[in-house]
């Protein structure tokens, strides 16, 4: 037998997971910043606790209970801003407050965004007038019966292995740089850190096309019969379209110049 | 059906010829040559699409090959039981 299911969002268990989930990652975000910004550190954790705390408003009072889209927007941005500030990018340890800061970050925007995808929609929807309705689209929320209790361990999970990763990616940035000497002179005029930059954008570039290409190619050798017809009849008429039209041409030439002349002879 | 094999084959060497090119630009990026290393990285990602695009015309032909040699031998076969 199923549970019914409930009809506020704000009963589901899954939410009040996503809700510690996301405050922890608020609260271990501030100690993380507050080590070199000080009070500033606050500004980023009660913007992010205004996003969180829209499913702890009642239904009576709905017109508290509106998603604040804004506010992990505001606090991802906030929180680069106070990383750049303090940090550098040449330097080679682990630092304590990236270890901190990017799963906390990463706790609360993974928590802010399904709560979004309970509550309403993961993204705004889009309010153009359509057909339809001059309102435009409705929000479309996650059916409720797909929560199950375990979700908030897989995220976890996920932050942990790209926290580890990210470690391990920043480290092989770093690692044997020695494009220029401290005795030699600059090459293009730039010091180390654009040329970290520029290793970094070669890394997320040429990474996301060779991922992107694997999984395309994963997708071809996952494909269904008819979608297989689908791209021979697209690979055909791509590659033999310009003979196509030229007979197609004169097929329709030959047809009507033989209507023609039945029409002379009737 | 061996026009199609010899095409995936053709696709994956594509594929990894790309992956070289895109190694060989990550290298010389490295060694400081910053100017020739996009270049590299535009020639490797035509390769590589390119043969992305082989594999994915050569599977599609296989499957197609399959799937109508099943349409017609099992007929056959219910009629040799017949």
């Amino acid at each position: 037998m199923t549970e019914p299911e409930a009809e506020d969002p704000i009963e589901l268990p899954g939410v009040n997971y996503y809700l510690f989930l996301g405050f922890s990652g608020l609260v271990v975000l501030f100690l993380a910043l507050m080590e070199r910004m000080g009070t500033f550190a606050v500004v980023p954790g009660l913007i992010g606790a205004l996003g969180l705390a829209t499913f702890l408003v009642p239904r009576q009072l709905g017109v508290l209970r509106k998603p604040v889209y804004f506010a992990p927007i505001i606090v991802l941005l906030i929180t680069a801003l106070f990383l750049s500030l303090s940090s550098s990018f040449s330097r080679r340890s682990v630092q304590l407050m990236d270890v901190l800061a990017a799963p906390a970050l990463l706790a609360y925007l993974g928590s802010q965004y399904r709560l979004f995808a309970l509550g309403w929609s993961a993204v705004p929807a889009d309010q153009r007038p359509r057909l339809s309705g001059p309102g435009g689209d409705p929000p479309e929320a996650r059916p409720p019966h797909q929560v199950s209790t375990r979700e908030p361990l897989h995220l976890i999970g996920v932050i942990a292995i790209c926290v580890l990763a990210g470690q391990v990616l920043w480290q092989w940035l770093l690692l044997e740089w020695v494009i220029v000497e401290p005795g030699e002179p600059q090459r293009l005029g730039m010091n180390q850190s654009p040329w970290h930059v520029t290793r970094l954008v070669w890394t997320v570039g040429v990474g996301a096309m060779v991922l992107v290409g694997l999984f395309r190619v994963l997708r071809s050798y996952r494909m269904s019969r008819d979608e297989a017809a689908m791209i021979g009849v697209d690979t055909l008429w791509t590659e033999t379209r310009g003979e196509q039209r030229r007979l197609a041409r004169w097929i329709a030439w030959r047809r009507r110049k033989s209507e023609r002349k039945l029409e002379k002879q009737t | 059906m061996i026009g199609s094999i010899l095409r995936e084959v053709a696709g994956w060497l594509l594929v990894a010829i790309g992956l070289y090119v895109f190694f060989l630009s990550y290298q010389m990026l490295r060694d400081g040559w910053i100017l020739s290393a996009p270049p590299l990285v535009v020639i490797g990602f035509f390769v590589f699409r390119g043969g992305i695009h082989v594999l994915k015309v050569s599977v599609a032909a296989r499957i197609s090959y399959r799937a109508h040699r099943e349409l017609t031998e099992v007929p056959r076969r219910t009629l040799r039981k017949k």
